[in-house]
């Protein structure tokens, strides 16, 4: 039985690979779309960023500090009174600038040359707030700058530190977090990518074999249908397996095309993560095309088959958003469904928090298990249009 | 040896929830000896390449039995050679490797693998087509590798559906003088079924016709047989005759 898995599986995959046209375009698309979902974000981040630049300073407290009122109206800055609910309002993004919060006896305590702690109210979530939090820095960098000159041209003596003044980032929201939300769709890409790359030749070597007319012959020639399906659903899983791991190792280096700070902060995706995706994806795309190979036997018509793997992607793409839905418990469940436990382990990864070895093993059975029973049924639906007719 | 008993075959098409009952076979029965070429010759749709595919194992009988060399159909034969369709090649492999793919799942060794080839190359004029991809090949170039992936493991039986289609004159010259050396005790003493509606092909090769029409066999023996049974010199004559069909 191996040996016939072997000369099936070995056979198809110089197929695939001779059909070089429709394999370089799967590779491409694959290897593309990552670097371009990243340029998409990093553009879209940037503009945010641009667009912070206007000269508005929401300040906390400024009655405290009438030496840094003066230096922000000459710089034309416009000064609003944050809302004393700053941090609520931040939470829901009713904000658009981060809010610098001054203590009381700034300006005192500041002559006298003691420490003065400035916190900087921000929201990473919120991409255009978080934007606007450099520019701040800039101004009191620039305030500060002067405020030394002043002293030096007044008593001949520098501040005794520069450093008096810090400036301390008060973040409400994980940075993490927010990494997880703004690369929330990478998940779903990277499902799709397992997806794409069987999708084609799993159809091609199970419904175009009957189209052919040569599954007759090889029905024939086998006596076990099993062999039949392993050697197929081994050569589509190789080709699938290749382009995922070629889909994500571009994520390296596509990074260098982020402009963005914010966005380089947060996606940091090195050897490591790409380890993660490539471990979780394998089971993935053997379940997929285990799913598609049954969809190809079960099929009269290239026609047919396309339609019904239309809702097996449909099926795929819904399935992570009753994740979101039912947000609360059934982690272990969820751990358990093949595609959400993907999409969640790589949000897991996009967190920074840690995957534990019982995840991968939990998650990589619970695909391959589903793989055994969609070639059971593929195997069986085999022998079926052997007795009644393919 | 081919025993075919009393096989019937029903085809159902659905339509809404009622099911409608076409019958392709009614009680089909005949037997195609070794050592001799046995030709099923009907018009379309007259059943043969049902009968032929229940015989292959490829569908089931709806009634009656089918036996080849004393094993049901649905045992897999390792000695059956079967052409379903002429086109049936992988078209990205070149026609050595569709050749030598159905030989190594046959578990055919190489050297013996090798020595069949030979023979077929000969008998089929391959060797131009050997490393050509399928895709670029004719019809009838399609329909001799077809042939050569179908005889390449030597079967004792070979049941070949519509095989000179597509064929030009010398291949169709050179597939006879094959066929006929199989089932010659020389060459194996082959059982040989051919189905064709080509008259003057069954006419040539054929040692026993067995004549299919609207699923029903309506009447058996040699050409010669069946003229005198039809009261007509012409062999197409005695088929049209025969088979109920109008002139």
């Amino acid at each position: 039985m191996m040996n016939t898995i072997w000369i099936i599986g070995h056979k198809e995959l110089i197929e695939a690979y001779r059909d070089m046209r429709s394999l370089l375009i799967i590779t491409v698309v694959s290897v593309l779309a990552g670097p371009l979902l990243l340029l998409m974000l990093a553009n879209s981040l940037a503009s945010f960023e641009a667009r912070a630049e206007r000269n508005i300073v929401m300040v906390k407290g400024i009655e405290h500090a009438p030496s840094l009122a003066n230096y922000f109206a000459r710089d034309t800055a416009l000064v609003i009174t944050a809302p004393s609910d700053s941090v609520a309002a931040l939470e829901r993004n009713a904000l658009l600038d981060p809010v610098l919060i001054i203590p009381e006896g700034f300006d005192a305590k500041l002559n006298n040359e003691e420490a003065v702690e400035l916190q900087i109210l921000t929201n990473s979530a919120n991409a255009r707030v978080n934007a606007g939090v450099a520019r701040l820095k800039r101004k009191l960098s620039g305030y500060i700058a002067e405020k030394n000159n002043h002293h030096l041209v007044q008593y001949g003596v520098s501040f005794k530190s520069p450093l008096n003044l810090r400036i301390q980032d008060y973040d409400i929201a994980n940075r993490q977090a927010d990494a997880a939300k703004v690369f929330g769709m990478l998940p779903y890409f990277l499902v799709l990518a397992a997806l794409y790359g069987v999708w084609a030749v799993s159809l091609d070597i199970t419904v175009g074999e009957r189209e052919r007319g040569t599954l007759a012959p090889l029905m024939l020639a086998v006596k076990n249908s099993w062999s039949i399906v392993i050697g197929k659903w081994l050569a589509a899983t190789v080709i699938g397996a290749l382009i995922v791991l070629v889909a994500v190792i571009a994520f390296i280096p596509a990074q260098v095309m982020m402009s963005g700070e914010t966005l380089k902060s947060m996606f940091a995706f090195g050897v490591h993560e790409a380890t993660t995706c490539i471990l979780l994806l394998m089971p993935l795309v053997g379940l997929f095309s285990a799913a598609l190979i049954w969809v190809g036997v079960r099929s009269n018509t290239t026609k047919q088959a396309q339609a019904l793997a239309t809702a097996v992607l449909l099926m795929i793409t819904l399935t992570p958003l009753t994740m979101q839905i039912a947000e609360s418990g059934q982690q272990t469940l969820q751990h358990m469904i093949p595609v959400i436990a993907q999409h969640m382990h790589i949000m897991a990864m996009i967190k920074g928090e840690a995957i534990q070895l019982s995840d991968y093993i939990l998650t990589g059975m619970s695909s391959i298990g589903c793989a055994f029973i969609f070639m059971y049924y593929a195997q069986r639906q085999l022998k079926l249009s052997d007795k009644h007719g393919s | 040896m081919i025993e075919v008993a009393g096989i019937s075959k029903n085809f159902y098409q659905k339509k809404w929830i009622k099911a409608i009952q076409t019958p392709a076979l009614k009680k089909v029965a005949f037997t195609a000896a070794d050592g001799a070429i046995t030709a099923l010759l009907g018009p379309n749709g007259a059943g043969k390449t049902t009968l032929l595919r229940i015989l292959a194992g490829l569908e089931t009988a709806s009634e009656g039995d089918a036996k080849i060399n004393q094993h049901g159909c649905h045992c897999m034969h390792s000695d059956l050679g079967f052409l379903s369709d002429g086109c049936a090649l992988y078209p990205r492999l070149t026609g050595y490797e569709n050749i030598q793919y159905f030989a190594r799942l046959h578990a055919i060794a190489a050297p013996r693998m090798a020595e069949n080839l030979l023979k077929l190359t000969e008998a089929l004029d391959l060797k131009p087509l050997l490393n050509q991809r399928a895709e670029q090949y004719s019809q009838g170039e399609k329909m001799r590798i077809n042939l050569a992936r179908a005889l390449i493991h030597h079967p004792q039986t070979i049941i070949l559906d519509e095989p000179t289609n597509g064929l030009d004159l010398v291949s169709v010259r050179r597939l006879r003088i094959f066929l006929k050396y199989l089932a010659s005790p020389e060459g194996g003493g082959h059982c040989i079924l051919i189905s064709s509606h080509v008259m003057s092909e069954v006419q040539k090769l054929a040692d026993t016709v067995v004549v299919l029409s609207a699923g029903e066999v309506k009447a058996r023996g040699t050409p010669l047989e069946l003229c005198n049974q039809a009261g007509h010199t012409d062999f197409e004559e005695a088929f049209v005759s025969l088979a109920g069909l109008a002139s």
